[in-house]
């Protein structure tokens, strides 16, 4: 690698940086927020593209670029979308599921989401959680992670969080609580 | 398809050795901060990293230098944006969005939610993942500017004031 080579590489990261951090800035706060799996998979594969790009620079620079711009449009228009109207939300997102309450596992949920009840104990260790009557309601939130409420924290107040669990989920919560 | 030979095997391993530790030895010198993630932008360039890493080590016959100074210069130019933006707050407020109040006193601040296209069923999803229940006991939701959204709880029923937000000006 000769001495221009190295300054043709400089000025290609140098003015890429910016044009990438100026296209991020523009989309907002809201482009990185990992509120279900698909926004993750958006932020990475703006990473790889970045790191791609600069590394091909000759065959992919601005085809890079506009990949990125490309990402960044689409993800601001789905969450534009998304945040305004309740269709799009329910098309581009799936409800949390709840997998335990009060005591009891939605067996057949487990098994569909395929998640060993090794995993929803490992959540509740997670939150600090060492007994399984202090937990209230384990969650499977739209982003793949789980989520523990704590019982204390769930009683006598009104579980204005759960609202939009998916159907079949608020179902066995009204079940359980006629049980009581 | 051709088995590698057992050369080209010896140099790949080779190039990893020799990419990992210049790789270790650029981030080592550049700091930590290069790393965490305090904005937007400090997560991509981290998965670009980590690209231009993978790219290099597959492509080693024709990139291995480049790639080599691609990741250094990388690293450099977030190491001169994150000096930079300590030291004067213009750069800083440039490359960084301000953190945005989305609820507050009981009540959706509708307005900051539909700029920063945010619904409430992603607030309710961040209460649940911090552990709480319901919006009571709730002082406060906040998009940072690295994209997460912290959950402020009101303990011992204290209020907090609009001023107690340090980033409002």
């Amino acid at each position: 690698m000769d001495i221009e080579q190295m300054g043709e590489l400089f000025l290609v990261t140098f003015f890429s940086y910016i044009i990438v951090l100026f296209l991020l800035r523009l989309s907002g706060k809201r482009t990185l927020l990992k509120m279900n799996a698909f926004d993750f998979i958006i932020t990475v594969s703006l990473g790889a593209v970045f790191g791609n790009m600069l590394i091909n620079y000759r065959e992919n620079l601005y085809q890079g670029i506009y990949v990125i711009f490309l990402l960044l449009l689409f993800q601001f228009f789905s969450s534009l979308l998304s945040s305004r109207y309740a269709f799009f939300d329910t098309l581009l997102k799936a409800n949390p599921t709840l997998l335990f309450y009060e005591g009891t596992y939605y067996e057949s949920i487990l098994k569909k989401e395929r998640i060993p009840k090794s995993e929803v104990l490992q959540a509740m260790r997670e939150q600090g959680i060492g007994r399984i009557e202090e937990v209230g309601a384990v969650i499977l939130e739209t982003d793949g992670t789980i989520s523990v409420l704590p019982k204390e924290k769930s009683q006598e107040k009104d579980l204005d969080t759960l609202e939009d669990l998916d159907k079949k989920s608020k179902n066995r919560k009204k079940d359980s609580n006629d049980d009581h | 398809m051709t088995i590698i030979s057992l050369i080209d095997a010896v140099k790949l391993i080779a190039i990893s050795v020799v990419s990992f530790v210049s790789i270790v030895l650029i981030l080592r010198a550049s700091g930590k901060r290069t790393l965490s993630k305090m904005n937007a932008f400090d997560f991509i360039v981290t998965v670009a990293l980590g690209s231009v890493l993978a790219t290099t080590i597959v492509n080693y016959k024709n990139a291995f230098w480049n790639g080599i100074l691609t990741f250094a210069m990388l690293v450099v130019l977030q190491h001169i944006a994150t000096w930079l933006s300590v030291r004067f707050k213009s750069v800083g407020s440039m490359l960084k969005s301000e953190p945005a109040l989305l609820y507050y006193n009981d009540t959706f601040q509708e307005k900051a939610m539909k700029r920063e296209r945010v619904d409430r069923n992603e607030l309710k999803q961040a209460i649940r993942k911090s552990g709480y229940v319901s919006f009571e006991g709730i002082s406060a939701i906040i998009l940072e500017s690295d994209g997460t959204l912290t959950v402020m709880a009101d303990f011992d029923k204290r209020k907090l004031e609009k001023e107690d937000f340090i980033f409002i000006d």
